[in-house]
């Protein structure tokens, strides 16, 4: 809280007013701050609110400044908060384009190019080794020769690209059991292990270690968006959506946009790109490393028509 | 049945001013207010319109508990950093009682009052927590604190 600075003719009635002070001041113990007193009375579950409570009760000033406060007339929502806030569901207004006879010609260009390009190679690979002749699955053979356990960005039927998320542990994180140094060491240690295959792409290994950390540390976000994402890489998209919405609920500064960007890919791929464009259309709004990608994200899925549910 | 439009002109500024008073300040209370709108957007087919607006409200409260356990991790993570010096703690200030009791006082002069002579808040923090311009904040004080002072004079010549 800033100390204000009192012009003269204010700290001369606050030296009036000491006597006052100085009788009216009671035994109701110390003043928390207004937003916490307030948030305590509209019974938001604080931590402190049990104290809060036990104090607005006995002190006159609070209990009366909780009264005037709540009865006070705040103004309505502005145009401005009003078009921030419908952004969230609303789909763009932009007029998307109307379906045409072309749509519907260069819609399956893309996927005749990939699978001409799947029938050369196998027709190469055959070639070359005659007697040889393995099962070679579509992206393994879209991967060409390396092998590296990162998957491909999907050539892809998406407009969302699936990119690993690198690994951010804010430094909050550190104290989320209520500063219990043992138990913050506890939680980095699980997570640094089950961040490991992670680390190494296998997606399979940290799902299976990090899915019991979600219910271990109920307050951290980390566990379930490394989890959602390794969700994806494994197409196991209704469950990458859950653990991400997990994320999000759970999740500070640092991962909050994260969690919604990477929900927003997991929405595509369940088949909701409707659901998918206003995650994207929350992100394309707030300043952040996921803007540019999120507003081009969102263009992209105002172009795919919706599918009727 | 109601639309979704009908139904979030009907309470955003419920939901919005009940997230003021969770957590204090307007923009986070505007955050809240559309996250609870979005997630009504997304349970729109199977939610009871009876149970509207305390729906709505219970996912603010939840949220503005999230936000309080974000600040309360943020702020002791700075006490972690810092050297051990006694950092001071936001419950140390002693509660005056039965202050600001004049009958000509409305409740936003006592709220003026409140907020800048115990509470030790700007005019432009009042004027911002209130909705109020910091020029009404100034009007506000300055008649408050006249009625006070003669309030007080009538006192001492009693």
């Amino acid at each position: 809280m800033n100390r204000p600075d009192f012009h003269p003719e204010e700290s001369e009635f606050l030296r009036e007013m000491e006597p006052t002070l100085a009788r009216n001041r009671s035994l109701a113990g110390p003043c928390p701050p207004t937003d916490l007193l307030m948030a305590a009375v509209s019974g938001v579950p604080l931590e402190d609110a049990g104290a809060v409570l036990e104090h607005a009760a006995r002190c006159p000033i609070c209990a009366q400044l909780s009264r005037d406060l709540a009865a006070h007339e705040l103004p309505g929502v502005s145009d401005a908060e009003d078009r921030r806030i419908r952004a969230r569901w609303e789909p763009r207004r932009a007029p998307r384009p109307t379906a045409s006879v072309w749509n519907w010609l260069w819609r399956p260009l893309p996927a005749a190019v990939v699978f001409a390009t799947l029938a050369a190679l196998v027709a190469i690979a055959v070639r070359k080794s005659p007697s040889v002749i393995q099962p070679v699955s579509p992206v393994e053979t879209a991967r060409g020769p390396s092998v590296s356990p990162t998957p491909a960005p999907a050539p892809s039927a998406f407009a969302l690209v699936l990119q690993k998320a690198a690994i951010k542990i804010p430094a909050a994180a550190v104290l989320i059991y209520r500063s219990d140094r043992k138990d913050s060491q506890a939680f980095l240690k699980d997570l640094a292990a089950a961040l490991e295959p992670y680390r190494r792409d296998d997606y399979a290994e940290a799902a299976r270690l990090l899915a019991p950390l979600t219910g271990k540390y109920p307050d951290a976000a980390e566990p379930a968006f490394y989890l959602g994402v390794s969700q994806l890489f494994l197409n196991q998209n209704e469950s990458a959506i859950a653990s991400l919405q997990m994320a999000g609920r759970r999740a500070g500064e640092t991962l909050r946009d994260d969690a919604s960007w990477y929900l927003a890919l997991a929405l595509e791929r369940a088949g909701k790109p409707d659901d998918a464009r206003r995650e994207a259309e929350a992100l394309c709004i707030r300043a952040g490393e996921y803007k540019d990608k999120a507003c081009a994200a969102a263009h992209e899925l105002g172009k795919v028509e919706p599918k009727p549910r | 049945m109601e639309s979704f439009e009908a139904v979030y002109r009907k309470y955003r500024d419920i939901v919005l001013h009940f997230g003021i008073q969770c957590v204090g300040r307007r923009e986070i209370a505007e955050e809240l207010t559309a996250e609870a709108f979005l997630e009504l957007h997304r349970h729109w087919e199977t939610i009871e319109l009876e149970r509207l607006p305390s729906w709505l409200l219970t996912v603010v409260k939840n949220r503005a508990a999230d936000h309080w356990r974000r600040k309360e991790l943020e702020r002791r993570y700075m006490v972690a950093e810092l050297p051990p010096i006694q950092t001071p703690n936001p419950l140390s200030r002693p509660a005056p009682a039965g202050l600001f009791e004049n009958a000509a006082l409305k409740p936003v002069h006592r709220i003026c009052l409140t907020l800048r002579y115990v509470q030790e808040m700007t005019v432009a923090e009042i004027a911002a927590r209130l909705g109020l311009t910091e020029v009404q904040v100034k009007g506000h004080l300055q008649y408050a604190r006249g009625l006070l002072r003669k309030q007080l004079s009538g006192e001492v010549s009693r």
